[in-house]
């Protein structure tokens, strides 16, 4: 599985939407996701890829792609 | 004390009820909050965890089931579901303890933010101690 299935899988089952509904620039606010969900969704994609994501960061984490690009960006 | 639940015992007084002897729809929500305070002090180190960490109610309701009177002796039990990483929603079923059935069931669903407003992992002793009374339908 590549970072982007797993990534989506994280999404899809964090926010209960449809995996094949997601794009790489679907917007988690677009797709119902409130302050709660994406805190959740950080915190499901931290224990997935054993990282800590810092408060500024998440802030930027918006879309699926900005989450690709930031695990991209950590080497992961 | 029954195992798969936190319960807590009261009775209906007449501070309670309206004139046509009605207990106040608020009320119910005094109960859980009761209730819920007293909930987290099985906590092991409650005392400390709470002086880090603010508790926050995201989300409140009650199903107002049966009439309860002045005088009704209330067994208020405590589940939890919905159990994330970072919230769940605390359940408190109301049941008549004179004839057993249930009258009222509400739900909350509690996040934990530190001083700085974010919202947290949900510390591992609140963890352990919801986790050990689940809620089934």
């Amino acid at each position: 599985m590549t970072n982007i299935d797993i990534v989506k899988t994280i999404i899809a089952d964090t926010l209960g939407v449809k995996r094949e509904d997601l794009k790489d620039c679907s917007k988690f606010e677009d797709l119902g996701a409130d302050s709660l969900d994406i805190v959740e969704l950080v915190l499901n994609i931290e224990d997935k890829f054993n990282i800590k994501i810092g408060e500024e960061e998440i802030g930027r984490l918006k879309t699926v792609k900005d989450v690709i690009n930031y695990l991209n960006s950590k080497n992961l | 004390m029954n195992q798969d639940a936190f319960e807590y015992e009261f009775i209906v007084t007449l501070k309670d009820i309206n004139m046509y002897g009605t207990v106040y729809f608020s009320r119910y929500f005094e109960w859980q909050g009761i209730c819920r305070e007293l909930y987290f002090t099985t906590v092991e180190n409650y005392q400390e965890i709470f002086n880090n960490i603010t508790l926050v109610t995201k989300h409140a309701w009650n199903e107002y089931k049966k009439q309860i009177h002045a005088f009704d002796r209330i067994l208020l039990r405590v589940q939890n579901r919905n159990i994330k990483k970072s919230s769940f929603e605390m359940m408190f079923i109301y049941l008549n303890k004179q004839s057993g059935e249930v009258v009222s069931i509400g739900g909350e669903t509690l996040i934990f933010v530190n001083n700085k407003g974010s919202i947290l992992r949900l510390p591992e002793g609140i963890k352990k101690v919801i986790t050990n009374h689940i809620y089934f339908e």
